[in-house]
């Protein structure tokens, strides 16, 4: 049989089948956020990473009540004590109690060496009473998470053990935490605010403007600044306070990371800047402050978050650093390069190796960071593929 | 090609220029002077120095003058090589850096030559071979170096060196070479010590380095002049090595210019753990002790030569990437 | 050996490709032969499956997709290969390309490599399948630059790819491929890029390389004033599979799949009416992952028989004269 040939073909075959799927209908009409949700979502790093992340915050807010101890208390009797293990159960009961000490001296260190009694049974207790606390400066508490009921110096908890001082090192390391990575989060903010201003500016108006500011990010990029840096901390004044330095170092390490965010906001406003819908908008008439805030901003506004949570991790390690060598926070602030710092001396480090504890969450938030931030970077550009 | 030279040259003055400059604020930075501190230092000793003695020292310093003016009296003695008397050693300043600043450079370029011999057959391999087992030991491996600082991975060596091999792995020398005047054996000594600074200092630029080049090559293994090449029957690996690396190795080869002044900083604070011979601790020992002129020098020096690297980096890059040499030439 | 013996011959071609997403069937089912010192044009949309069909030939798809069945019998020193069971990576797989398949693609610019010269990769192509010396492979890389009609030869293969022309590109493309002396050229949209005077000088090249070397040429187009300029027989791709082929005075003047048909009618002449509209095919090519079962063409088909197209997939019924199609209006019950 052969067919019709050359009969005109209609110009609306009423009964072809659609070839979209509700798949496709829904990614078509998705905003740019949800597409950038989605994406992320896929990237089940960066969604574990997210949160590690948002836990560590946790323990930023809740610093005080995670902590039993009085960071700043010294107790010379207990120095360098190790860690201890909580036992949860006492003869078949629920019982959570951990061992105390018997110090004596070693003959031939003559340091003094501790090993867990097992007669003295301390009983541990969740929701504690202890030393007392303002959360946000507000109304005093003392309600703890964990602890021992009355806790008498010498037959206390140490989680983690004690410093030279004789300073618990769990609460420490919860204030420590607070400290860095607040900081770490102001200071990556004014660097995203002096990167934005100078990156913006140098890729909006182009010019004169630009060629000195990206000469400027070029040749700070091009020198060692860590001496630079440590030079600027030094010379802080001995006599300021510790808010005083806390500010200061936070200044410092945000100067030290704007260069990268120029950088990029500078690459997206210039790529942006030819974008064909830009000129539809000036044509339109659009003034351009409302080309800016309408129709550019949103367009690098996932590139900026995730660069700016990409530069996080280099804040941390700047005032890790810096601390580290003392020359960051003075005491008695803690952070985590203040506790790092007296892990220095190797020989101390060989009979106390607890010291070096704080040298995990470092590590674990950097990688959280990272990971979340390779995530942002991927979804960012959820028209990209 | 000459255009790219001159550019890159002009540069160079440029930012070494601001490295003088920004050296300079670091001295001036701490309150007082030089003359505060050597009242300071004077009277700790037990000597006395009175206000008029202290005027006179401060117009024989020009101490007095304006910032500019400082500036460039102090430019003037740096280009003669006369870098300042340092306080706390009562030596001029050159003799206290000695060997040092030479060193600092040799553990900085040995990190580098590490980084690149470790992250280019890595990188390619993970960029050839994604999602293999062997992609992901090298991300893992490049995930050590991005999430631990260098200092942090020092203090972990150590302790791990020393309670389980009671070693110390710190230092450049052994003891017999330490303070040796150079010959051979040192040399030897030197390169024995190198391995471990270097791949500590290494270890970060590492992973970035390695996604870097694993980015590169992906994007360069989709496009045609790879599909001509194994079209025409180049075998897989000559076509790989020869085509897409060799592309991909521009921006990797870029990035020396700034992984050596973010391995110099690094090795600032590596070389105090590991006690290592260079100016790191010194520097060190000179901001605390707000001995200034030791201070901006190191600066200075640091700068300098990582400047001078930065351009020789530049000109191995003009030697690799042809394009460069043709530009303005259409 | 008869002249009429096909050189090349594809039977059943599938190459599929295996994302996360799902399977891709970019060539599904596709057979055609290739006579000697004639010129073949594959014509047929983006995404058809043309470009995929070269490569399967040569061997060279990309992950994540691969043959999964068919063979192509290649005609070499008296007996046949099957090229589709060859190790991609085996040394008698990597002579067949460039020694006796040649391939040149669409976008000359982006298939040299950007910081080698065009005559360091040129020689290498040589010396991988003739045991010359460079000075040797290096003479007979400016004679083929000179025989496809580069001036200066002898200074052009210094040369980087970004310093030539479109044209000259072009050309160089076509010396590379042909310089190791293969039987077939595989013209992967060759003119697509270059302006319309360098296409027409390139076409003639190409035909005048053929009649003095006796080459025989695929070549891959969407461009149906070409195939009508430079092909002898035409095989159209839908969706990948062969819906019609035959030569090409059968495909332009007697046309019987109905998409052969739509495609023809789509073509803007000097002699049709004024004012009317331009005919085009109704709907869309379907989403790779959406393919509807049964004949690829029917949900945009202006003669679809439901109840028959949409269930079976039709065979290749041989009309005669050496044409073939693909529909159930002349599938003989």
């Amino acid at each position: 049989m052969t067919g019709p040939a050359g009969r005109p073909a209609p110009l609306i075959d009423e009964e072809a089948t659609p070839a979209t799927s509700v798949a496709e209908e829904r990614i078509s009409v998705a905003t740019q956020w949800q597409l950038m949700w989605w994406r992320f979502k896929k990237h089940r790093l960066a969604m574990a990473s997210t949160v590690v992340v948002l836990l560590f915050y946790v323990v930023v807010i809740f610093a005080d009540f995670l902590a039993y101890s009085n960071p700043l208390a010294s107790e010379a009797q207990r120095s360098l004590l190790p860690p201890q293990r909580i036992h949860w159960f006492d003869e078949g009961r629920f019982s959570p109690h951990v061992y105390g000490f018997t110090g004596m001296r070693d003959p031939n260190t003559f340091k003094r060496v501790y090993t867990p009694d097992v007669n003295k049974k301390i009983p541990v207790r969740f929701f504690v009473r202890g030393f007392e606390y303002r959360p946000f400066g507000l109304i005093p508490m003392s309600l703890h998470l964990i602890g021992v009921e009355g806790a008498i110096p010498e037959e206390s908890l140490f989680l983690l053990g004690t410093d030279e001082q004789g300073r618990d090192l769990w609460s420490r390391l919860m204030y420590g935490t607070q400290t860095s990575l607040i900081i770490g989060l102001v200071g990556v903010s004014l660097s995203l605010l002096l990167g934005v201003f100078l990156g913006g500016i140098s890729g909006l108006y182009g010019g004169i403007l630009d060629t000195v500011i990206q000469r400027v990010i070029e040749i700070l990029r091009s020198i060692p600044t860590i001496p630079l840096w440590m030079g600027l901390a030094a010379a802080l004044p001995n006599d300021w306070s510790v808010t005083q330095v806390y500010f200061a170092i936070t200044i410092i390490i945000s100067l030290i990371g704007w260069t990268e965010l120029a950088r990029v906001v500078r690459g997206r406003f210039l790529s942006l800047r030819q974008e064909d819908f830009v000129m539809a908008a000036e044509l339109c008439g659009c003034g351009q402050m409302r080309i800016i805030f309408t129709h550019l901003v949103p367009s690098f506004l996932s590139h900026i978050i995730a660069a700016t949570t990409l530069a996080v991790p280099a804040m941390i390690i700047s005032e890790t650093s810096l601390s580290f060598l003392g020359l960051g926070l003075r005491p008695p602030a803690i952070s985590w390069g203040v506790l790092l710092q007296q892990a220095q001396n190797i020989q101390a480090l060989a009979i106390s190796p607890w010291l070096l504890i704080p040298s995990i969450p470092v590590t674990i938030v950097i990688l959280a960071f990272n990971f979340m931030g390779d995530g942002l970077r991927d979804a960012a550009d959820p028209y990209g593929h | 090609m000459l255009a790219y030279l001159v550019r890159r040259l002009i540069l160079a003055v440029l930012t070494m220029w601001a490295v003088s400059v920004l050296s300079f604020v670091v001295i001036q930075l701490p309150p007082g002077d030089y003359i505060t501190s050597y009242i300071a230092q004077m009277s700790s000793s037990g000597s006395f120095v009175s206000e008029q003695e202290a005027n006179a020292l401060r117009q024989q310093y020009g101490l007095d003058q304006p910032q500019y003016i400082q500036y460039i009296r102090w430019m003037k003695m740096v280009v003669h090589g006369n870098f300042g008397m340092a306080l706390e050693y009562g030596r001029p300043v050159a003799e206290v850096i000695g060997d040092r600043i030479y060193l600092t450079m040799v553990v900085s370029v040995a990190a580098i030559i590490f980084t690149w011999c470790a992250a280019l057959p890595i990188g390619v391999y993970s960029a050839v071979r994604q999602y293999s087992f062997g992609d992901y030991v090298a991300t893992f491996i490049g995930f050590i170096g991005l999430a631990i600082p260098s200092f942090m991975l020092a203090l972990i060596l150590m302790y791990f060196g020393f309670t389980l091999f009671n070693a110390n792995i710190g230092g450049l020398f052994s003891d017999e070479f330490a303070e040796a005047s150079w010959s051979l054996a040192k040399l030897w000594d030197l390169t024995k010590h190198l391995p471990l600074p270097a791949v500590i200092l290494g270890l970060a630029g590492t992973a970035q380095l390695i996604r870097i080049m694993r980015a590169n090559l992906l994007d360069e293994l989709g496009k045609p002049y790879v599909v001509t090449a194994r079209a025409r029957g180049l075998s897989e690996a000559r076509l790989i090595i020869k085509y897409p690396v060799r592309v991909a190795l521009n921006p990797f080869a870029s990035t020396i210019g700034y992984l050596l002044p973010y391995v110099v900083s690094g090795s600032i604070i590596v070389s105090l753990v590991l006690s290592l011979p260079t100016v790191g601790p010194l520097l060190l020992k000179s901001l605390v002790a707000q001995d200034m002129f030791l201070a901006g020098t190191i600066v200075l020096l640091l700068g300098v030569m990582t400047v001078i690297g930065t351009f020789l980096s530049d000109l191995l890059l003009m030697w690799i990437d042809p394009r460069i040499r043709f530009e303005g030439k259409q | 050996m008869s002249a009429s013996a096909p050189i090349l011959s594809v039977r059943d071609l599938k190459t599929y490709f295996f994302p996360d997403e799902g399977i891709v069937k970019a060539v599904d089912g596709a057979s055609f032969d290739l006579l000697p010192q004639t010129t073949l044009g594959i014509v047929g949309e983006s995404g058809c499956g043309k470009s995929v069909t070269a490569r399967s030939i040569l061997r060279i798809v990309e992950r994540p997709g691969r043959i999964v069945g068919g063979t192509i019998l290649l005609q070499k020193n008296g007996s046949q290969v099957d090229l589709a069971q060859l190790d991609p990576s085996s040394p008698e797989m990597r002579q067949v390309r460039g020694g006796e398949i040649g391939l040149v693609f669409q976008e000359p610019m982006t298939s040299f490599s950007p910081v080698h010269t065009i005559g360091n990769q040129i020689i290498e192509t040589i010396r991988l399948h003739h045991p010359v010396s460079k000075q040797e492979a290096r003479e007979r890389a400016i004679a083929a630059f000179g025989s496809v009609g580069i001036p200066k030869p002898e200074r052009r293969i210094d040369e980087f790819a970004f310093e030539l022309s479109g044209g000259l590109r072009q050309r160089a493309m076509i010396a590379m491929a042909l310089s190791c002396g293969p039987r077939i050229l595989i013209a992967d949209e060759p003119t697509t890029a270059l302006d319309v005077t360098t296409q027409a000088q390139i076409l003639d090249l190409l035909r005048s390389l053929q009649e003095r070397e006796g080459m025989t040429i695929i070549l891959i187009t969407h461009n149906l004033g070409v195939v009508a300029e430079m092909c002898d027989t035409v095989v159209v791709m839908y969706l990948g599979r062969v819906v019609e082929e035959g030569s090409v005075d059968a495909i332009f003047h007697n046309a019987k799949h109905p998409y052969t048909q739509a495609l023809l009618r789509s073509i803007p002449s000097i002699r049709s009416i004024a004012r009317t509209e331009l005919p085009t095919i109704a709907g869309s090519i379907p989403h790779p992952y959406n393919r509807p079962a049964g004949c690829p063409f029917y949900p945009r088909c202006p003669d679809f028989k439901p109840g028959v197209c949409d269930k079976a997939e039709p065979g290749l019924t041989v009309l005669g004269d050496g044409q073939a199609v693909s529909c159930f209006l002349y599938e003989r019950t």
